[in-house]
């Protein structure tokens, strides 16, 4: 009987290995390290290459082939992850955030954009808490979190962070910068100007007189892309008229520390008023408030702009020649004085990782791997060691700081490095300390310091509101929801004051309309949230 | 080899089980590989047509969702034909509203062309027709004019351009292919008022074209003749797929050969939306492959089957074989000297005529144990009637009759069976059963006679004494009396045998019956009492010199009283019979060791002298007995073992003196040598000069008289007379014979 089972075992053993193939061993696809142009590499690389989903934000008029880009080529080859992208423009961001977060299928990492924290953190549990993984998985970060305390902002209301920061300091910043065709002006020997009646003559006078001298009334005197663009927007005409509006809070702090509805305050009506009398005068270009800022940088490109608002000239989607035909002006002033929105230097988002992450550790070293000081320098500025994909665009001078050497044009730099869409984390004494600014940093300062100089800066800033002042949880979400329906009311009632002017009712149905979808109640929940902040100071 | 074959059974087994799997294994592999080409061709035409399906369908459902969209926006308020020079705010809300199709993951752009306009519309931007084609978008091949009109279309109909290189600033990714879909809008379904324009990446078409399990296999997606989107792995010119399906309808499965040589086999279906057409090609080698690795996994298995099956078939041979190896060792035979089966066969005939004998054996033992019944009957050895009956029965005899008795009858000299002769001439002699023995000391036949009418023994007898005359003129029949207890047997052979005797006085003509003899047995009864009962108190007394004294009395009464035979007998049968239940209480006394004072000894019995010594050895025995709880005598039996061995060279030498010097009676010495070393001193002594004699003879050449002289002997004819009794043969053939063999 024995023997019988024995043999029955022996057949089925035999049958078990027939049938069984054997195990393919996954091949580490260990590459062979290349020149990484960093000192170290903090990053642990793995045995088995990991591969993460990762859902980034894109600029809107920029074209980034990421599966390709130099920089996270070499970054995979040094920390064996492999990223699969899922692209999403500056403009389809929200739309698609909020579509990704509800399909409930959720990518591993979450990179740049804006993320409603409170949400998708504090509340929906999406997110994941890093407290507890900064100091041991992301060591070149960690180093300069709490640096001229940049780190503030990052807790949500539960004061855990759900993100990681990105930041690039320099002590005074604005978005939407002021610019007029220089070159047209000295054509037409008009002067810079100061205000508004200024402004509207020499856009009259660009519309009328060929500045652009080819014989085609094509010139747009004054174009400005979409609504709310924080740059190139509508939303950046209104600090004309002393309102610092913006698309992230629709509440500003007056002078007097007073949060405000933006809505309210006395310059917004006649901000309204002037820009219909330029759309309907065919000095604003018809499209501003619906093209975004391709559609905008080909006119601009074409020669064929007076006036507009934009970040910076140098370095841009503006070729070279038609940007030294722009020049930065004070916004031309209204009666009610100019109040350019003021950025605070906090950390937007860099970013954050949801609980469908299966490896945690490694997407935050892969991540801290870009903070590395040459690294996180590398990803903004293009290589600094030969080798690279394109001639050396850095060197470290004598002072030991990085210094740029060339911009390459036309924005090409994105072809190699992230730029915008990497992770950067550079608190102003750290940053000075590594950096030696180059031009378009330069740039950006200089202005944002001539506007700080003239005054036109706002006192205080809406990032206060926007990313410093905390409220409960319940609180937070019903500032978004508001949020949402007030930030339909603003377009719509501007798009609708610019294309279809300002008449009395219309303005008493706006003031109507702001009480009706909750203004007072929003402005009341920052006045509070900001009250807080200014207590916990 | 073929000797080899026909001895091993278990090689005959093991080729016998492998030939019946051989012709299931060869059997199943013809059907499964004559079954399996067809099947997997079935198979994969299954499968790819499935597939193609899957394509097909999927396909048509997303484009179904794009129609959908085109018609929701027709239907949708923002849809009214508008200029945005002319109201920039409709611009703006029809923008918004697109921002609600960006859920759709199909396409990555999705525009709004009036044909009254000049602008482009999406969820992010407005376009003017002439920079969106001239500044923003590149389509690889296609000039921007032919791009204007063909968003700009107004045939009504929807529009695929197939997938081509876009290189364009507004796409999520950059010089990618797209497929461009241009679905007309139609105001209240009816007017076409302007074109909904899809951008889709192709690699949502390679995405749809792509198996969870990789199979190489071209799949194309036509409109017309054009190409909207394929994956080709296979490098086969797409002229050949073109003309392979024009002018088809509802779908095909065709095989195509090349000139090269290459084969493929095509599957098209002609889709139900647009009038696409879905088509798939893979090589025939698929099939081949498939086949062949399905062949090659079948024969590995049917490989590693024939393995187990293999030890199976050696497990069960061996299993089957065990037995007969085990029978042929049991029969004895030897198993490699022919084959297991034919030596089987022959120890089967061998066991059947081994067995006829042992049957033929038994019913003669059968007479045997009848014999010994009759003798233990004889002896009244049964305790009970019940016990002598049941045995009887088991033995085929019955016994339970009312009377018996006892006859004797002398031995016919001329017939060696005599007493099978008498059973047969005795069968049938009506209500008698006659059992019988040969008493062959005596040279006597003892029947004992059982009836249940008196006067049947008499015709018995009578009958008997005829017929045996007829064949013996002397022969002898002698009766006892008529009994009824069996425990009086044994006084019934007594008186049998005391007729028998009586033959001498009263001739052989008649039968001889107890009763015309017995009229001396009447004085025996006062004596017999008087001295039994004196004789067992002194043996129950354990007194030796008191039953020596009896027993000396014994003597003198006898020698004064002159009892007839019978008396005597009786008186020395009682005696005995006393001594016997007291000898038989000892332990470790068996009936065996007391053959010596059988019933049947006493017939020769005749003088009071051989009485006497019997009952001497009796009681010396008894008396022994009592006394082996005493210190033990086997020291005296080894001092007289040295003394023989030390002295058997003296002619003089008598168990009388031996028993003397060890302080005993030559009687009691003679027992207990026999109870110790199994045989007498005498025998012993006997042996021990015959062996010393065989070793002078051998060992020298002393002469025949010398040797017995030195052995123990008085002369050489005493010698030669012992030796020839011993040996069966002289002395000096002895010599000479040994020699000669040596």
């Amino acid at each position: 009987m024995k023997k019988t089972i024995l043999v029955i075992l022996l057949v089925l053993i035999m049958f078990t290995a027939a049938c069984g193939t054997p195990a393919i061993t996954p091949d580490g696809d260990r590459q062979k390290e290349t020149d990484i142009p960093t000192e170290a590499a903090p990053a642990q690389k793995g045995d088995e290459k990991i591969t993460l989903h990762a859902f980034q934000y894109v600029l809107e008029n920029q074209q980034v082939d990421f599966e390709n880009l130099w920089f996270y080529k070499e970054l995979e080859k040094k920390t064996n992850i492999h990223i699969k992208w899922e692209l999403v423009k500056d403009g389809d961001w929200k739309t698609r955030l909020n579509l990704m977060f509800a399909s409930g299928n959720w990518p591993d990492i979450i990179i740049r954009g804006e993320v409603d924290v409170e949400e998708y953190g504090v509340t929906q549990k999406i997110l994941v808490p890093l407290d507890d993984y900064l100091k041991e998985y992301m060591p070149n970060y960690y180093s300069r979190l709490y640096l001229n305390d940049a780190y503030a902002s990052i807790p949500a209301s539960d004061g855990k962070m759900y993100y990681v920061g990105n930041l690039t300091a320099q002590n005074v910043n604005h978005d939407g910068n002021h610019y007029i065709n220089k070159a047209w002006l000295d054509k037409l020997g008009l002067e810079i100007p100061k205000t508004i009646d200024e402004l509207t003559n020499v856009l009259r006078a660009f519309r009328d007189n060929d500045p652009n001298d080819n014989g085609e009334k094509d010139e747009i005197p004054f174009c400005a892309a979409d609504l709310i663009h924080q740059t190139q927007g509508i939303y950046t005409h209104f600090a004309n008229f002393g309102v610092p509006l913006q698309r992230w809070v629709y509440a500003c702090i007056d002078d007097n520390q007073k949060v405000v509805f933006p809505g309210y305050l006395p310059g917004f009506r006649d901000a309204c008023e002037w820009l219909h009398l330029c759309y309907e005068e065919g000095l604003l270009d018809p499209e501003s408030i619906t093209q975004d800022s391709n559609v905008w940088g080909t006119k601009m490109n074409a020669g064929r702009v007076g006036y507009t608002t934009y970040l910076r000239l140098i370095n841009t989607a503006l070729q070279p020649d038609i940007a030294k035909m722009y020049t930065s002006i004070i916004p031309p002033a209204s009666e009610y004085g100019v109040k350019v929105p003021r950025i605070l230097e906090v950390p937007t988002l860099g970013a954050a990782l949801t609980v469908a992450n299966k490896h945690i550790p490694e997407t935050l070293q892969w991540l801290d791997a870009q903070f590395e000081t040459e690294t996180m320098m590398v990803s903004v500025n293009g290589p600094v060691r030969e080798g690279g994909p394109i001639e050396p665009t850095m060197r470290i001078n004598e002072a030991g700081k990085y210094e740029i050497i060339y911009v390459p044009e036309n924005n090409a730099l994105y072809q190699y490095v992230p730029v915008y869409h990497g992770q950067f984390f550079a608190p102003g004494d750290y940053y000075f300390e590594i950096y030696e600014m180059p031009p378009h940093r330069v740039e950006r300062y200089e202005s944002s310091k001539a506007y700080e100089e003239a005054g036109v800066l706002e006192k205080y800033s809406f990032d206060y509101l926007y990313r410093l002042s905390k409220m409960s949880n319940e609180e937070a979400i019903e500032v978004s929801r508001l949020f949402n329906e007030i930030e339909k009311f603003m377009k719509e009632s501007i798009a609708n004051f610019i294309t279809n002017g300002v008449t009395d009712s219309s303005w008493q149905e706006f003031i109507s309309t702001a009480k009706a979808v909750g203004v007072d109640r929003y402005i009341e929940l920052y006045q509070k949230a900001y009250d807080n902040y200014l207590a916990s100071q | 080899m073929r000797k080899v074959f026909y001895r091993s059974i278990l090689l005959r087994y093991i080729i016998s089980y492998a030939a019946v799997m051989a012709v299931l294994f060869i059997g199943v592999g013809i059907y499964v590989n004559n079954s399996y080409a067809s099947a997997i061709h079935a198979n994969i035409v299954e499968e790819n047509t499935n597939r193609l399906s899957a394509l097909r369908i999927q396909h048509e459902e997303k484009l179904s969702a794009l129609i959908n969209i085109a018609n929701q926006i027709s239907l949708s308020p923002y849809i009214t034909p508008f200029k945005l020079k002319d109201n920039a705010l409709k611009a703006y809300y029809l923008k918004e509203h697109l921002i609600s199709y960006n859920a759709d993951n199909f396409f990555d752009q999705l525009y709004v062309v009036f044909h009254e306009d000049d602008y482009l519309y999406s969820s992010s931007t407005s376009i003017s027709m002439d920079i969106y084609t001239e500044k923003l978008i590149y389509y690889e091949g296609i000039s921007s004019e032919f791009l204007c009109s063909l968003l700009r279309k107004r045939d009504d109909e929807v529009y695929i351009l197939p997938s081509m290189s876009v290189r364009s600033v507004l796409t999520s990714d950059t010089n990618k292919n797209m497929v461009t879909i241009i679905i007309p809008l139609r105001l209240d379904g009816r007017f076409s008022v302007g074109n909904a324009v899809f951008l889709v990446h192709d690699n949502a078409y390679q995405r749809m074209f792509t198996d969870e399990i990789y199979q190489i296999r071209n799949m194309y997606i036509f409109s017309g003749e054009d190409i909207i989107s394929a994956k080709r792995p296979i490098n086969i010119s797409d002229e050949v797929i073109l003309s392979e399906i024009s002018g088809m309808e509802g779908s095909i499965i065709r095989n195509i050969a090349l000139q090269d040589g290459s084969k493929y086999i095509l599957f098209a279906q002609r889709g139900s939306l647009l009038d696409l057409c879905y088509v798939s090609l893979i090589p025939q080698e698929t099939v081949q492959m498939r086949t062949a690795r399905s062949r090659l996994a079948f024969s590995l298995f049917l490989l590693l089957l024939s393995v187990p099956c293999g030890l199976l078939t050696v497990y069960f041979a061996n299993r089957h074989v065990r037995p007969i190896k085990e029978i042929q060792k049991s029969i004895g035979d030897e198993i490699t000297s022919e084959d297991g089966f034919s030596a089987i066969k022959k120890g089967i005939e061998t066991l059947k005529g081994q067995n006829k004998d042992l049957h033929t054996r038994l019913d003669e033992s059968k007479d045997v144990c009848r014999a010994d019944f009759v003798k233990k009957f004889v002896k009244c050895r049964f305790s009970s009637r019940e016990l002598a009956v049941n045995i009887a029965n088991s033995l085929g005899m019955n016994i339970d009759r009312s009377f018996y008795c006892i006859t004797l009858i002398s031995a016919l000299q001329a017939e060696s069976k005599g007493l099978e002769l008498l059973k047969a001439l005795f069968a049938d002699k009506g209500d008698v059963n006659a059992y019988g023995m040969e008493i062959f000391d005596q040279e006597q036949y003892l029947f004992v006679l059982f009836t249940d009418k008196e006067e049947d023994l008499e015709t018995w007898v009578n009958n008997a004494k005829f017929a045996l005359s007829a064949l013996d003129n002397e022969a002898v029949i002698a009766v006892s009396n008529t009994h009824v207890d069996f425990s009086e047997a044994t006084n019934a052979y007594l008186e049998a045998s005391t007729a028998y005797d009586n033959r001498f006085v009263m001739g052989n003509e008649h039968v001889l019956w107890f009763s015309d003899v017995s009229s001396a047995a009447k004085d025996i009864e006062p004596f017999t009492e008087n001295y039994l009962d004196g004789f067992r108190k002194a043996l129950y007394a354990g007194d030796a010199n008191a039953l020596h004294d009896r027993i000396d009395e014994l003597f003198q009464i006898l020698k004064k009283k002159k009892f007839s035979l019978f008396a005597f007998r009786i008186i020395y049968n009682e005696i005995i019979s006393m001594l016997l239940n007291k000898y038989l209480s000892y332990d470790g006394v068996s009936e065996q060791s007391i053959k010596y004072y059988d019933i049947f000894e006493l017939s020769r019995c005749r003088r009071v002298s051989d009485l006497t010594e019997i009952l001497r050895q009796l009681c010396n025995d008894i008396l022994l007995k009592e006394e082996q709880n005493m210190p033990d005598e086997n020291s005296v039996i080894g001092q007289v073992i040295d003394y023989i061995r030390e002295n058997y060279a003296d002619p003089g030498l008598s168990m009388g003196t031996i028993a003397s010097i060890h302080g005993m009676s030559a009687a009691n010495l003679s027992l207990k040598y026999k109870e110790q070393t199994g045989m007498y001193p005498s025998e012993y002594l006997m042996l021990l000069r015959m062996e010393k004699a065989k070793e002078l003879l051998l060992g020298t050449n002393m002469s025949i008289q010398d040797i017995g002289t030195s052995v123990g002997y008085y002369d050489a004819s005493s010698f030669i007379r012992r030796f020839k009794q011993h040996m069966g043969i002289t002395p000096a053939k002895y010599r000479i014979l040994v020699k000669n063999i040596n």
